[in-house]
């Protein structure tokens, strides 16, 4: 939220007229073509505490959010109780239900949930919500923006001497390959169900006639090679089909359910065998179920789908055979075609096969990988038992979807939204899911997994478990590393997640390495390059090149090395925007009712309620929208005194300690009366009348003869006004929390005084958050800041609700659950200890004692010095002599202590100036100390 | 106020002898040491005349006599499941992972974790029960609790708790501020403000967190906070180790006698001002330095237990040896209690058992158990349980249904706020007895209801406290611990 709080600076810096402060936060979003700045005031109403509790009622505190809102507004800025009236009529003043609900039906149609989802990856800010870059991020996302756009326009050029590369390339590969196709026509054909298959010039086969629902097709070569290895299936399009595919189905995709290849001899037709493959690729195969190419091999799964109903065009696929094949004296080859698909008349339209010999073919495919499938959630007693269980899928070496597992039998379910390099949620609490694909590769290499789990991970390879990390966290990218090692064929791997509570998240990313590290993983169409370059289509050629290039080409690889770096500036720029939560209104208001007695789920819906001011403070104006904006317009309206009122007794409260009227939180009929009721409403007109001019006002106050009083007490006046109501002498008061740090950082000259930015965390006692948190909280853990943050002013200190920083919840500073206007002011021993003994202001003792001494000439200047930074005052004879007195103790102390000395100036972060003889600086570092803990310095008189 | 003559008085002497002058009390002659911490925080509550009382509070004594002095309050956070250690339900058994019948849900609303689940199978306690004498028919105690079961005597055991929340952040702000939003004063602080404190140089309400074994909620500083009472009632964090209350111990390279140096300069400057300023508020400043001072002597006198005898460590365990455990802060408890420290609120975390309960309350029974019954019976031995009230229990209860899957070993329960089991001892509640019954189920009450406010009103009617008359004016408004309802529970008094 601190863009909000970065709003509320600059806007008092900038002396914005106060109207238009109330307009922006009240109703900012609604004002027409509304800036960011103003987007980002209305995170206002969005600083209540919102609960992720699990098993809270989103109904619940949906009404709460609503509730603050309403609370929160009365009172900072109506100075009322109205929230009173939640529950019954206000007791006092006339305000009825009815006037709650009116003003409450202003702030219940907000798009948002009572019990959002936590989402780290948003630092856990939640909807409505805004991407809020400062002014200098804006610039530096531009810039990297256009560099992007940039880089990718140049890498996309096209560069006519990659195509003298790619075929220099293509040549070598084939010849190292050793292929030589054999593209002979078959001399036989035969469907089984009863299509007519026609042979064509170019030696495919063509099927027309009857479309049977299901068929297989016997096709039969005639080779005399004898050391064949490879077969290529090209399935073609034709104008017969439907319109640019290559499948039989009315929609054009065709499903293959089997392929085998008999060997016969011709001289000895009793010597026949099947041809074995070991490998299948394919160039492109349907996505949403299970149609890999891979099926073929060992029949399992749905066959081969070609997606023609999608994606049109010619497919092309290898089969490398375990063993080469081919007869002396010629052989026979009889290449039978199954369409068993439940999917009827997919049969692949035209076809044509080709037979080569190879010796280094496999090299030239890549590493292959399947969707996910997902199993789970396995629920156990806890997380521990969830990660130590044996549940089954981890197990598989083969990813069956008709496989049931655990009590429940779950199955394997098929999961192509999870995308890898994306972060995937899985939903249940103490529980194990089972994440697995197969991934098929033609050789034995090497993957390298970057993985990321919410919370317990376990990755099996095989069945193996390869990876074991029991840990509790969110998920995120890059969170465990892993090198698998593919044997040649399919390969199963499978991780267990195992989840605590919230929900349970998955992360998946690889790179492929050479097969020699140095070397470069085959690219995806790698294996068209295997095709002869005549039989190639266009757009098999263009694919191929544009895959090349991309994976190949030195000079787009140098580029997309530029580009990836860019990436990832940009990345690391969008990160650090802060994203900050605001109003944004539902297109449709939610219905308001009474709620009987405030209870959310108590609707009465016999009085409903439209949004309106209370009646006792009159109505809006008839022109007014019925919104917060309309609201908020009202509310600064010249004809409501109120709000004027209210801010002119808070600016007063501010300056002279109490109000004019003294209960700033209550201005209703059970408040005192003002002590100078014609100053207050004086004030309030003028305010209004002067613009709103908030630093007018504050001079106004501050250069007052009331003001500028002594504050010294005088008997006379405390036997008639004893609590200075009357203000016959100047107001005293401790400094609030804040500024009591705030001081003693500036008048040691740590003070960092930068505007703006995140929280930082400054010095805190070890454990104070963790002793409170949930074990998945995201604040459970308190890691200090260093450097200048730990002197920033403390407006910037972070601040954990339920741990609030000690040091300023001792001096009164709210714990900032719900709105407070009024402040105690209390006398405590513990803020004694606090300026003794906290590290921090052991180390602001410590500055302040180098500055004086490095300020200052002599002990007596000195002494001056420290006063005076200190209280504003120089000391008097005596004073002096009680400094010096303390001074010359110390210093004979800690001169014969020097350990002693130095252990008490380590404490902070800053150095000890080593100009500086430790127990000379010791001495002084107490004596600031003192001076630092004196009545006068904490407080304002 | 009389002017100040400048004479070299002591300050912190002169402060004394002017409240004397005012007669705002009349014990200046024995010095600081009789000035209440709280009511030294703040001047103003000196105004109120404190008849009998080391430095009163608002109140300026008790409505009526009181029978409690002070309060030790056991939470248990997270709600501890009343099935498996109080609320014996034999029936149980024959009803197992049968659904709860409607007849007995009645239609009332469950958390979002459970409202899910397709059936609300029973699933009775695995544990065994056992019947231990008291003044009534006996009191059963499930084989968990056996070190507090034998307090059997001495227990006034609640089966019929009720609250009105249902999640844990409104539930233990409800009990801990009568109110589930944030911003009511808590019950320690309520105490604070209303009756002052007992001693002279602790707090008048002290804190202390013990981590637990398992499925833990997020506490809040609002628990203890004072909410719109003046800060100084803030419940005081005692913490395990070197230094236990934040901030108390002096840095490395400064030592007692350094320190005392620093007062001294301190003090006179402090005087100069008050010579100038003539403002009272100095003398106040001055006062709680001294304090703090001495503060810094007797806390680590009140942690340093190397003066327990070995029977202490026999009766609470060895864990007591470990600061920050639950025995350990219930031993802790009991010397703050000796020191006359008003309310003592202690927090045990992991009683949260959505699944695994059979296992994971074996582990919080160990810890809770055997302390707990040390600390009443180290309390009764030593004559102090007659005016401590000690109170033992969570924000809610949970269901008889089971969570998650019900097996022969393990079962989960949601939370329920319809009924629950807490205990107290001492401080004029009836020893020996049990109060208020569940039906069958142990999910409806079905005699005697006591509410969240009627325990809170109870719990003042002990210290002597009218609870409609402890009030505080804020926003225009009285508002007090038990909001606008609460009756005391006169059953239970001795």
């Amino acid at each position: 939220m601190w863009p909000w709080r970065d709003w509320v600076v600059n806007s008092f810096n900038s002396n914005q007229p106060f109207d238009r402060f109330v307009i922006e936060q009240l109703a900012g979003d609604l004002l027409e073509d509304p800036t960011d700045a103003q987007l980002i005031a209305t995170g206002f109403n969005r600083n209540h505490g919102i609960t992720d509790e699990g098993g809270a009622l989103d109904a619940e505190y949906r009404v709460e959010y609503v509730a603050d809102r309403v609370a929160t507004t009365s009172t900072v800025f109506l100075g009322l109780t109205l929230e009173c009236a939640r529950c019954h009529d206000h007791k006092f003043d006339p305000f009825s239900q009815e006037d709650y609900y009116g003003l409450y039906a202003f702030f219940n149609s907000i798009d948002e949930q009572g019990v959002p989802p936590r989402n780290a990856s948003t630092g856990f800010a939640f909807a409505p919500k805004m991407r809020a870059p400062t002014p200098q991020q804006r610039e530096q996302l531009e810039q990297a923006e256009a560099q992007l756009a940039s880089l990718h326009a140049e890498r996309e050029a096209p560069d006519p001497a990659a195509e003298d590369d790619f075929a220099a390339w293509q040549s070598g590969l084939a010849a190292a390959a050793g292929l030589a196709w054999e593209q002979s026509a078959p001399h036989k054909l035969h469907s089984e169900a009863g299509a007519e298959l026609v042979l064509l010039d170019d030696g495919s086969v063509l099927a027309q006639g009857e479309n049977p629902d299901t068929d297989v097709h016997v096709l039969s070569y005639r080779t005399d090679a004898t050391d064949l290895s490879v077969l290529r299936l090209d399935a073609l399009t034709h104008e017969s089909l439907a319109a640019g595919a290559a499948g039989r189905a009315p929609n054009g995709n065709a499903v293959l359910t089997g392929l085998s290849l008999t060997a016969v001899s011709v001289l000895d037709p009793d010597l026949q065998h099947e041809v074995r493959f070991g490998y299948a690729w394919a160039d492109h195969a349907q996505g949403n179920g299970d149609f890999d190419i891979f099926n073929l091999l060992d029949g399992s799964g749905e066959g081969w789908a070609i997606q023609g109903h999608d994606v049109p065009g010619p497919r092309v696929a290898f089969f490398v055979a375990e063993q080469p094949f081919g007869f002396e004296g010629g052989t026979e080859l009889e290449l039978t075609l199954r369409y068993e698909s439940r999917y009827t008349q997919h049969t692949l339209g035209r076809v044509a096969a080709a037979f080569s010999p190879a010796h280094d073919v496999l090299s030239s495919f890549p590493a292959v990988e399947s969707d996910w499938w997902v199993a789970g959630p396995f629920a156990s007693e806890t997380a521990d038992r969830a990660y130590a269980a044996v549940f089954g899928p981890e197990l598989v070496h083969h990813i069956d979807k008709d496989d049931l597992f655990g009590a429940d039998g779950l199955r394997w379910v098929h999961r192509p939204d999870f995308i890898d390099g994306e972060t995937h949620e899985l939903v249940g609490e103490r529980s194990a899911f089972f994440v697995g694909r197969t991934i098929w590769t033609s050789t034995a290499r090497s993957l390298m997994l970057s993985l990321g789990s919410d919370d317990a991970i376990r990755v099996y390879h095989d069945g193996r478990n390869v990876l074991s990390n029991d840990t509790r966290r969110g998920v995120a990218p890059d969170q465990e590393s892993l090198q698998l090692d593919l044997h040649p064929g399919s390969n199963v791997l499978v991780a267990k997640i195992v989840n605590e509570g919230g929900p349970a998240g998955f992360y998946y990313r690889a790179e492929a390495l050479g097969e020699v590290l140095s070397e470069r993983a085959p690219f995806a169409l790698q294996p068209l390059a295997l095709t002869p370059l005549e039989q190639r289509t266009e757009s098999a050629a263009v694919a191929l090149f544009d895959d090349w290039r991309r994976n190949a080409s030195p000079a787009y690889l140098a580029l997309s090395e530029r580009i990836a770096d860019a990436e990832s500036q940009l990345l690391e720029l969008e990160a650090q925007v802060p994203v900050t939560q605001i109003m944004r209104e539902l297109d449709m208001p939610n219905p308001t009712f009474v709620l009987t007695r405030g209870a959310y789920d108590a609707p009465d819906e016999s009085r409903p309620v439209q949004r309106s001011v209370p009646v006792a403070l009159g109505r809006l104006p008839d022109d007014a929208s019925a919104d917060r904006l309309g609201l908020a317009r009202w509310m600064v309206d010249a004809d409501n005194p109120l709000v004027a009122r209210v801010a002119v007794n808070r600016f007063w409260q501010i300056v002279f300690g109490t109000g004019l009227l003294a209960t700033q939180e209550n201005f209703g009929s059970r408040a005192q009366a003002p002590s100078h009721p014609e100053l207050l409403d004086r004030l309030a007109v003028d305010f209004r009348e002067s613009g709103w001019d908030v630093k007018g006002l504050v001079r106004r106050l501050v250069t007052s003869a009331t003001y500028r009083q002594s504050s010294k007490l005088r008997p006379d006046l405390s036997a008639q006004d004893p609590d200075n109501r009357l203000l016959a002498r100047g107001s005293r008061g401790r400094l609030s929390a804040e500024m009591v740090r705030d001081q003693g950082l500036a008048a040691s000259g740590l003070l960092v005084r930068t505007l703006g930015g995140p929280s930082v965390k400054t010095y805190q006692p070890p454990g104070l958050w963790a002793e409170r948190a949930i074990p998945s909280s995201n604040t459970k853990l308190f890691e200090g800041d260093t450097g200048e943050k730990l002197y920033r002013r403390s407006l910037y200190t972070f601040w954990k609700r339920s741990a609030p920083p000690p040091q300023m919840s001792l001096f009164d500073a709210p714990e900032r659950e719900f709105c407070v206007v009024q402040r105690g002011s209390t006398n405590t021993p513990l803020q004694a200890l606090v300026l003794m003994n906290d590290e921090a202001w052991l180390e602001t003792a410590r500055n302040l004692a180098q500055r004086v001494l490095s300020e200052a000439g002599g002990d007596s200047e000195a002494f001056v010095t420290l006063l005076r930074l200190a209280t504003g005052r120089s000391p008097d004879e005596q004073e002096q002599s009680l400094l010096s007195a303390a001074l010359a103790d110390y210093r004979e102390r800690y001169e014969a202590a020097p350990d002693d000395a130095m252990a008490l100036l380590a404490y902070g972060e800053s150095e000890a100036d080593s100009s500086i003889e430790p127990p000379e600086l010791a001495a002084w570092t107490l004596l600031a100390s003192a001076v630092l803990n004196l009545h006068e310095t904490i407080t304002k008189d | 106020v009389p002017p100040f003559d400048g004479s070299a008085v002591h300050p912190v002497e002169d402060y004394l002898l002017g409240l004397t002058r005012r007669q705002f009390f009349g014990r200046a002659a024995i010095g600081l040491g009789a000035v209440s911490l709280a009511s030294m925080l703040n001047p103003s509550l000196l105004a109120a005349p404190a008849p009998g009382q080391v430095g009163g509070g608002v109140l300026g004594g008790t409505h009526f006599a009181p029978k409690a002095k002070r309060v030790i309050f056991l939470h248990q956070c997270g709600a501890p499941s009343q099935h498996d250690l109080f609320d014996y339900k034999p029936k149980l058994v024959e009803y197992r992972d049968q659904d709860l019948p409607d007849s007995v849900r009645m239609g009332q609303r469950i958390t979002g974790m459970t409202s899910g689940q397709s059936r609300l199978p029973v699933a009775p306690s695995i544990f065994p029960f056992q019947k231990y004498p008291n003044a009534e028919d006996g009191l059963w105690v499930s084989d968990l609790y056996k070190h507090t079961a034998s307090l059997s005597e001495d227990l006034c055991v609640v089966h019929s708790m009720y609250t009105q929340a249902i999640n844990h952040d409104p539930g233990i702000t409800f009990f801990q501020t009568g109110f589930q939003q944030p911003g009511r004063p808590s019950m320690g602080s309520w105490l604070s403000y209303g009756l002052g404190s007992l001693n002279n140089d602790l707090p008048a309400f002290v804190v202390m967190i013990s981590q637990g074994f398992g499925n833990m909620q997020a506490l809040f500083s609002r628990l203890w906070g004072s909410g719109f009472l003046p800060a100084e009632h803030q419940g005081v964090q005692f913490r395990a180790g070197a230094d236990p209350v934040l901030f108390l111990n002096d840095p490395a390279g400064v030592k007692r006698s350094d320190r005392r140096r620093m007062l001294d300069l301190l003090a006179a400057l402090n005087a100069k001002e008050r010579e100038r300023s003539a403002d009272p508020e100095v003398d106040a400043r001055i006062a709680q330095y001294e304090l703090a001072y001495r503060m810094q002597a007797s806390v680590p006198e009140l942690t340093d237990v190397s003066d327990e005898p070995e029977e202490t460590w026999e009766l609470y365990g060895e864990q007591a040896r470990i600061p920050g455990t639950y025995a350990s802060n219930c031993l802790m408890a009991r010397r703050l209690a000796e020191r006359g420290v008003r309310f003592i609120q202690l927090y045990h975390r992991g009683w949260d058992q959505h699944g695994n309960l059979p296992a994971e309350i074996k582990e919080q029974a160990l810890a809770t158990d055997q302390p707990q019954a040390a600390l009443v019976k180290d309390l009764k031995r030593r004559g102090l349980l007659d005016d401590t009230l000690v109170i033992w229990g969570g924000e809610f209860g949970r269901t008889v249904y089971c969570q998650g899957a019900l097996t022969e070993t393990s079962y989960g329960r949601d939370h329920h706020p319809r009924c629950f089991t807490m205990w107290l001892a001492g401080g004029g509640v009836t020893p020996g007895i049990t109060y208020g019954k569940t039906d069958d189920y142990g999910y409806n009450i079905v005699e005697n209801p006591v509410h969240v406010h009627d325990l809170h009103a109870t719990m003042l009617h002990l210290l002597g406290i009218d609870h409609e008359r402890l009030v505080y004016r804020y926003q225009g408004r009285d508002y007090r611990l038990t909001d606008v309802a609460g009756k005391v529970v006169r059953d239970i008094l001795v």
